[in-house]
């Protein structure tokens, strides 16, 4: 796209201090490592203290020259000052269901939210354990897992936590340890894989203007979409917390789906064409619903498979309209902005987030989609899905929208 | 990946990544801070990083939320926004381009830096920015729409 080439001309060029900044940090890195592996070589036959004392230096220089740059983090440090106080306990704060929008992140079912909310902390039995959990170290091995260095200290107690089967989202509050740092996450390991989280710690202005949520300063929150996954209704979510240059531990706290969480059973339908279509997962929560649906197309629909595609027509978007038995109308189209979190297993990374796939399998064609739709809390006996797609939108142009509807069906869950 | 590696990597995206700094945080001193914070915890985290070809997806992801939590930091969140001022744009000389992408809600401004700058495909940009594909293109529809709009109504006055 020539638009492309142009831009390049008008946007500020990399400054040279820039340039030089991410060199010298690199290069840094780099050697303080060199370093810490010569001294360990040479050191060998040295008793701990001296190797402790190398980790030690490392980590005071890396602080020292961090420091000047890291003028924003005097806020954190200030911030250690405050006393803890201590663990909310259940019923203490009157929660409404607004508030379990802002720790979710978007819109919650104002009517339906409260039961998946847990303040009570006993309920999240929470452990600490130092470096990875037993998951992280079977997928990245045993040889990255000794490398870490683990934290035997607490640095966060985990204080509320929202689980309706789809949403996962918590507020965790840090020790008097982790005051003392920049505590940062972006994993969480559940069963046997690992989601990629969004993790961070609240804005002075969030607790100011919600003090109805019991938060203090410093406090952290956590959230992650698992409608995508096979998960018991009862687990146990281990956040893994790092400190940089310090090291590692894991804060595990169990979780456990309220008996009102709406789960249905998967659903096969054969078209009047001979295509085979089911609602593989439908979940349907007070934050929204979860749906995957399948198209399975023979050699024979193989034109019909091509229209879900759109060949080599690339600015092509399928999305579904959903139609239920109360009356009520979504698409996927308007739910667009919430995907689904990175997995990582054993058997590898899916990065793909909410998307749609297509591929061929055994002489058949396939065709999956799946979406988040907010706002879709009702339970349903049955669901109409009409796939439609829509082109034009990569240059901007009107859109264009077709309906497929050899390819639409609705699947009956009974009362 | 080893850490020479990815060093490479980081010094070779140099000006990919000052672009996404720069499409957050306006000062340049902010984006230096930024992306050494960031590169400091991707060292940190190497262990984590499983397969090479994430890496540069990987980096852009921790040096983005580096440069959201400087805005958070400074109490800007609620906008997500740093406005430029005129006396600003003249002093950097800031093209007319970068004062319109800065004009933009944060969530429209970085699809379109990565696709149209950085070059990155639809599907790197949903990774990097935790978005589906279909949202990706509907933001980068919507952003062009903004910035002709934009230009629309310079034209007009």
């Amino acid at each position: 796209m020539s638009e492309r080439n142009s831009w390049d001309m008008d946007f500020p060029e990399t400054p040279e201090s820039f340039r030089l900044a991410l060199k010298q940090q690199v290069e840094k890195e780099i050697t303080d490592d060199e370093n810490e592996d010569k001294a360990n070589a040479g050191m060998s036959h040295a008793n701990g203290k001296v190797k402790k004392q190398n980790e030690q230096n490392k980590h005071d220089k890396r602080s020292r020259s961090n420091a000047s740059r890291r003028r924003w983090q005097s806020v954190k440090v200030a911030a250690a000052a405050l006393a803890l106080i201590g663990i909310i306990s259940g019923g203490v704060y009157a929660v409404t269901k607004s508030d379990i929008s802002l720790l979710v992140g978007r819109e919650v079912d104002e009517t339906n939210a409260e039961p998946y909310l847990t303040m009570d902390t006993s309920a999240f039995n929470q452990t600490v354990i130092p470096g990875w959990p037993q998951t992280m170290i079977d997928i990245y091995g045993e040889d990255r897992a000794s490398e870490i260095k683990g934290i035997e200290e607490p640095l966060l107690n985990v204080t509320q936590v929202y689980y309706d089967g789809l949403s996962l989202a918590f507020y965790a509050k840090p020790t008097s340890a982790g005051k003392k740092y920049n505590l940062d996450a972006d994993r969480l390991v559940i069963g046997d894989a690992v989601y990629m989280i969004q993790f961070y710690q609240l804005p002075d202005e969030y607790i100011k203007e919600h003090p109805e949520l019991g938060l203090e300063k410093g406090d952290y929150r956590g959230t992650v979409e698992l409608g995508g996954r096979e998960i018991p209704d009862s687990f146990t979510a281990s956040l893994v917390e790092s400190v940089d240059y310090i090291g590692t531990q894991t804060i595990s706290f169990d979780v456990k789906l309220d008996e009102n969480a709406v789960i249905k059973p998967k659903k096969t339908v054969t078209i009047s064409n001979g295509i085979q279509a089911s609602v593989d997962v439908l979940k349907i929560a007070a934050s929204g619903t979860y749906i995957h649906v399948t198209w399975e197309f023979d050699e024979s629909q193989k034109s019909l498979y091509d229209q879900f595609t759109g060949g080599e027509e690339t600015d092509q978007i399928l999305f579904m309209a959903l139609d239920d038995n109360n009356g009520n109308h979504f698409t996927t189209e308007e739910n667009g902005d919430t995907s689904q979190a990175i997995v990582i297993t054993a058997d590898g990374d899916d990065w793909s987030g909410a998307e749609n796939s297509q591929y061929e399998k055994d002489g058949k064609y396939y065709y999956e989609t799946y979406s988040i739709i907010e706002g879709m809390n009702q339970d349903v006996t049955s669901l109409t899905v009409t796939p439609y797609v829509r082109t034009g939108v990569e240059d901007g142009e009107e859109h264009t929208y077709t309906n497929l509807d050899f390819a639409a069906f609705t699947v009956e869950y009974g009362e | 990946m080893d850490k020479k590696e990815l060093g490479e990597m980081m010094i070779a995206g140099t000006d990919e990544f000052y672009r996404i700094a720069k499409s957050i945080l306006k000062e340049d001193a902010d984006c230096q801070d930024a992306v050494q914070e960031a590169v400091s915890k991707a060292f940190a985290k190497i262990d984590t990083l499983r397969e090479k070809k994430y890496a540069k997806t990987w980096f852009t992801r921790i040096l983005l939320n580096e440069c959201y939590g400087m805005l958070r930091q400074r109490k800007r969140e609620a906008s997500y926004n740093e406005q430029i001022s005129r006396e600003e744009a003249d002093q950097h000389q800031y093209s007319d381009l970068y004062q319109k992408i800065m004009a933009l809600e944060i969530e429209y401004r970085m699809p379109l830096v990565l696709y149209y700058l950085n070059q990155y495909t639809i599907k790197e940009i949903g990774q990097m920015l935790n978005l589906g594909e279909s949202a990706v293109k509907m933001r980068l529809s919507r952003a062009r729409k903004m910035m002709r709009r934009m230009y629309e109504q310079e034209d007009a006055v």
